[in-house]
């Protein structure tokens, strides 16, 4: 058995998997944080907080109100698209018990009218420049103008474009309002521009044209009003000093100290993200259209994100850029300009959204490609174990968050499982994007990922999330590279190879694409399968964590075993992808991996621990020497995919500790040489074990050993931590994590992490306190657990198709395709064209005053089955 | 916020053979959303509506909690200043006991009010801005 002091120090999977979790009311996604948690997510990308001008409709890009976080009673609602201010703090809490980061969605380029930005429809009135909260016109980006009549105006052309005038009228280019969004020109400044009684909002950027850095970051991006965040204190298209005043006398609280002061949009803005951070316990932010705000304005801004971030967590690493102990912070500027645009904003601390990488992707991998595309582009410049501003298709790993689908942009249309594939396993931070409840999926938000939580039966996200999370760690290097098909493999140093990717491209009738499907990426062309030059040792057995492969394990060759022509072979196809000569005491590995669209790529890892064959949870709970009871939790209502898929209502079964001592017991097969444990987000010394900290990759940093407790039968382990104190555990859902590790045949730790989710319900549900959680979600007297619409209020629980989905939230309360002939649009049962009619007749008499809702629902039972 | 509870009217129907008056339920606006807080599932509720003169209604659409029902119908009045909704389902499905029951889209400002409500087979209060 291995001595738990090697292991105490294995190094933790690089980069995070961020879910962009979109389109969902806090709520859900608070009760739904027990799921990401197993699922091994890291941190969630959540939508901007603040009340947008939309109101309740408002994805929240059309920014109204900064400090309106659902608790204030404007743009029609108090309440955001998402919840309250007190159900966001309950989902941020909730996130940071089981160890999730919380990153908002912020916009610091704007505010925003409803009309002119990305909502689904509108429904309210353009809000002026001189209504929003907190600002007047000169904190934007205006010009002064007069009327011409017809709603149009002649505006003054700011100096850095020539100056002069131009004229700017209802829809038209630079403007594509039926109205030009104008206000009063504030009188002490009416003597610098005589005649010219009005400002107006400068005109929109406009992309196709030749566009200067002035307009890209002083016009108004898609017609939004634009803040002057001119660090040199003037507005930089009207000649004016940036105006300072007190802007919430009312609101002591939204100031640092507690007393209201004068200050410019810049400071503005500036203590708004303090005061959200604060707010909200943010761990981050993705930071907005950055390239639309001069790169000065971020240097001040990421600082100040990052001094209010290491006062939180008394940090005091000096280096707030590299991502270790620092809020996250990424930002989204549309170019593939790694040496120019990206480098400037990466330079001021933050790190920058993938969009060179998102681009090759899409072009490589989109359907009009079919698979001709040099998949050879994701492989240079090789990084290696460095940290370049480039490397592998695009940004680095350090620099870059990788992504292939967002809010904004969908994913290659041809291949977009084999895009994840390679962005869940290239180092550095990945995102899955997720929409969650998408009202409308054919308008922004863009559909997302529908089986990112697991859904449909689908495990594609569910395994590439766990290959990074166990694998895909350290250095990444090259093995074979050609058009069609991409080899590499992680390594950590000093320790071992990890992980063996194989990525192909190719789809449908190819002449690389044997008859069974399986794609031959050799270009001699051999009979047999190709050699491939490995740094697992020989006599490795790698397993495919994917199962697409026909070849789901193989074993590492010796080359002194294998003949000289393939040795020469193998090693010539690796200098010619390789920058570097073979891994010392290199293998030769036999690979296969199936032709595209859906499943082009395999991963290759050491075996890992398992868990019980039987295929019982690894992870139990007792008290008094027994298992505790299992409850279900409903995570999640019933939906439709953007195809208009049925998903079904989501349950989670788990374990309810009610007791104040529990005993944790793993039981792993005989190749586990330790067990680790952590609670929630780690650092609880449970049973008095010490915490691990400093471990190499600090993979097990927050654990805390387990016991062995002999064996089980059929051979397998038993780790235990008895004694365990679960008194003060608060009532509610936690999550157990569990890493049994085995050192591989390279020398590197490799682990299993088995996670379960649990409640803790000392007081049994009674009153006096939360109890499990979500015990009760809707209020309805009937428990989350057992609740057959857990989000709506139906204490009766009716049911009438008795599909297990209570009426108010079954998307067919009548039942489906199948058992009627009137089915609708979405294959449910409605009624006869003839009973309608007759209800919609009792309607009409509603309206004449001639009947009221009772007769309506008399007439409903007379007609309805 | 609006705390005062202030019973503006007791609205009772007797509908369909039910037993009226045996539960209640309380009807309120919060911002441009109208919300009903009871113990009972409604089959049909019916609402009148008004708001200030410098509102500008646009559209009365089904709530979060109402989303699911097929039978969310207004008509506005031809003054502009007040409509009628009918709030239930020509399947039998109830209505959430809690819940967002309509909001109401609109601009400018004024307060919108619930003047009277009526619903199937219960006792509905409505409870007024102080």
């Amino acid at each position: 058995m291995l001595a738990s002091a090697t292991l105490v120090g294995a190094r933790p999977a690089e980069g995070r998997v961020i879910l962009q979790y979109f389109e969902t009311d806090w709520k859900e996604i608070e009760a739904r944080m027990p799921e990401l948690a197993v699922l091994g997510y890291d941190a969630i990308w959540l939508p901007p907080p603040q009340k947008g001008a939309e109101g309740v409709r408002d994805v929240g890009f059309s920014v109204y109100d900064r400090f309106d976080l659902g608790d204030q009673d404007q743009r029609g609602t108090v309440r955001t698209r998402y919840g309250t201010r007190a159900e966001l703090s309950a989902m941020s809490q909730a996130a940071h018990r089981l160890g999730l980061r919380v990153i908002f969605d912020v916009v610091m380029n704007h505010n925003a009218n409803p009309s002119q930005i990305e909502n689904s429809g509108t429904g309210l009135d353009p809000v002026g420049l001189d209504v929003f909260p907190d600002t007047v016109p000169l904190d934007y980006h205006v010009l002064p103008a007069r009327p011409l009549g017809g709603g149009a105006y002649e505006a003054l052309r700011p100096a850095a474009l020539g100056g002069g005038t131009i004229t700017v009228a209802p829809l038209s280019a630079d403007n594509p309002e039926p109205f030009v969004a104008a206000a009063a020109m504030p009188a002490e400044y009416a003597s610098l521009f005589p005649g010219y009684s009005q400002v107006i909002r400068s005109p929109r950027v406009i992309f196709d044209g030749d566009l200067s850095v002035f307009e890209n970051q002083s016009y108004a991006l898609l017609g939004l009003a634009d803040f002057a965040l001119d660090l040199d204190g003037q507005n930089a298209t009207i000649p004016v000093a940036l105006p300072s005043f007190v802007r919430q006398p009312d609101c002591p609280s939204c100031y640092p100290d507690g007393t209201p002061i004068a200050e410019d949009v810049i400071a503005y803005i500036l203590r708004w993200i303090v005061w959200l951070r604060e707010t909200t316990d943010a761990d981050g932010f993705r930071l907005d259209a950055v390239r639309h705000v001069p790169t000065g304005f971020f240097e001040v801004f990421d600082q100040t994100v990052q001094d209010a971030y290491d006062a939180r967590f008394g940090h005091t690493d000096a280096d707030d850029k590299d991502v270790v102990d620092d809020a996250q912070l990424f930002g989204e500027s549309f170019t593939g300009d790694i040496q120019g645009e990206l480098r400037a904003y990466n330079a001021t601390g933050m790190q920058m959204l993938n969009f060179p990488l998102f681009f090759t992707l899409d072009g490589l991998l989109s359907a009009g490609t079919g698979g001709r595309g040099d998949l050879g582009q994701l492989s240079f410049p090789q990084g290696g174990d460095g940290t370049p501003l480039a490397e592998f298709g695009g940004l680095g790993r350090k620099a870059g968050v990788s992504f292939t689908q967002s809010h904004d942009s969908p994913p290659p249309s041809g291949q977009p499982n084999l895009a994840y594939a390679f962005i869940m396993t290239r180092p550095g931070d990945a995102v899955v994007f997720f929409d969650g409840n998408n009202p409308d999926p054919r308008s922004f938000v863009q559909p997302g990922r529908p089986d990112a939580l697991g859904e449909l039966g689908s495990k594609i996200i569910r395994d590439l999330v766990y290959v990074h999370d166990h694998f895909a760690r350290g250095g990444m290097w090259n093995r074979f590279v050609d058009d069609d098909a991409y080899v590499y493999e992680r390594v950590v140093a000093g320790a071992g190879a990890t992980l063996l990717v194989v990525l192909h491209d190719n789809v449908g009738a190819d002449g690389r694409v044997d008859a069974g499907g399986v794609a031959r990426f050799d270009a001699s062309a051999s009979a047999r399968r190709p050699l491939v030059v490995t740094a697992f040792p020989p006599g490795t057995v790698l397993v495919d964590v994917t199962g697409n492969s026909p070849l789901h394990e193989t074993t590492v060759l010796d080359p002194a075993t294998v003949p000289a022509g393939q040795v020469a072979r193998a090693l010539a196809a690796f200098d010619t992808a390789s920058d570097v000569g073979p891994p010392a005491g290199f293998g030769l590995v036999r690979l296969a991996v199936p032709s595209g669209p859906d499943h082009g790529y395999a991963m290759y890892a050491p075996r890992v621990p398992q868990g019980p064959r039987s295929g019982a949870r690894a992870i139990a709970i007792l008290q008094a020497g027994q298992r505790v009871e299992d409850v279900t939790l409903a995570t999640a209502g019933e939906k439709r995919t953007a195809t208009g898929t049925r998903v079904a209502a989501h349950r989670m079964t788990v374990a309810r500790v009610t007791g104040a001592t529990v005993t944790l017991e793993v039981r792993t097969d005989a190749t586990a040489a330790s067990v680790f444990v952590e609670l929630d987000a780690g650092g609880v010394a449970l049973a008095g074990q010490t915490v691990v900290t400093g471990s190499p990759e600090g993979a097990l940093d927050g654990y805390v050993e387990m016991k062995p407790a002999g064996a089980a039968p059929g051979g397998e382990l038993l780790w235990q931590l008895a004694g365990v104190d679960a008194a003060a555990w608060k009532d509610g859902t936690h999550v157990l994590r569990a890493r049994a590790v085995r050192v591989a045949e390279s020398g590197a730790p490799v682990w299993n992490t088995f996670v379960a989710a649990f409640v803790v319900d000392h007081d049994g549900g009674g009153p006096g306190g939360p109890a499990v959680e979500p015990l009760d979600r809707d209020g309805d007297g009937v428990a989350t657990a057992s609740d057959n619409c857990a989000s709506r209020w139906n204490a009766e629980q009716a049911d009438f198709d008795r599909d297990g989905v209570g009426d108010l939230c079954d998307l067919c309360p009548l039942g489906g395709v199948g058992e009627s002939s009137l089915i609708d649009a979405d294959g449910c049962r409605v009624l006869d064209d003839a009973a309608r009619r007759s209800i919609d007749d009792v309607v009409e008499a509603v309206w004449r005053g001639e009947a009221d809702v009772g007769d309506v629902v008399a007439k409903v039972d007379e007609v309805s089955p | 916020m609006r705390r005062a509870w202030l019973l503006a009217m007791w609205m009772m129907v007797a509908c369909g053979g039910s037993d009226a008056a045996v539960a209640r339920a309380h009807v309120r606006v919060e911002g441009r959303s109208v919300w009903i807080d009871g113990d009972v599932a409604l089959r049909g509720v019916q609402l009148e509506l008004a708001w200030d003169e410098g509102v500008h209604v646009t559209a009365i659409e089904p709530g979060v909690d109402t989303a699911r029902l097929d039978l969310v119908r207004a008509r506005l009045a031809d003054d502009g200043r007040s409509a009628r909704v009918i709030v239930s389902d020509t399947r039998r499905v109830a209505l959430p006991g809690r819940g967002e029951l309509v909001h109401v889209v609109a601009e400018g400002d004024g307060a919108l009010r619930v003047v009277a409500a009526r619903a199937a087979g219960a006792d509905l209060m409505v409870e007024a801005a102080p």
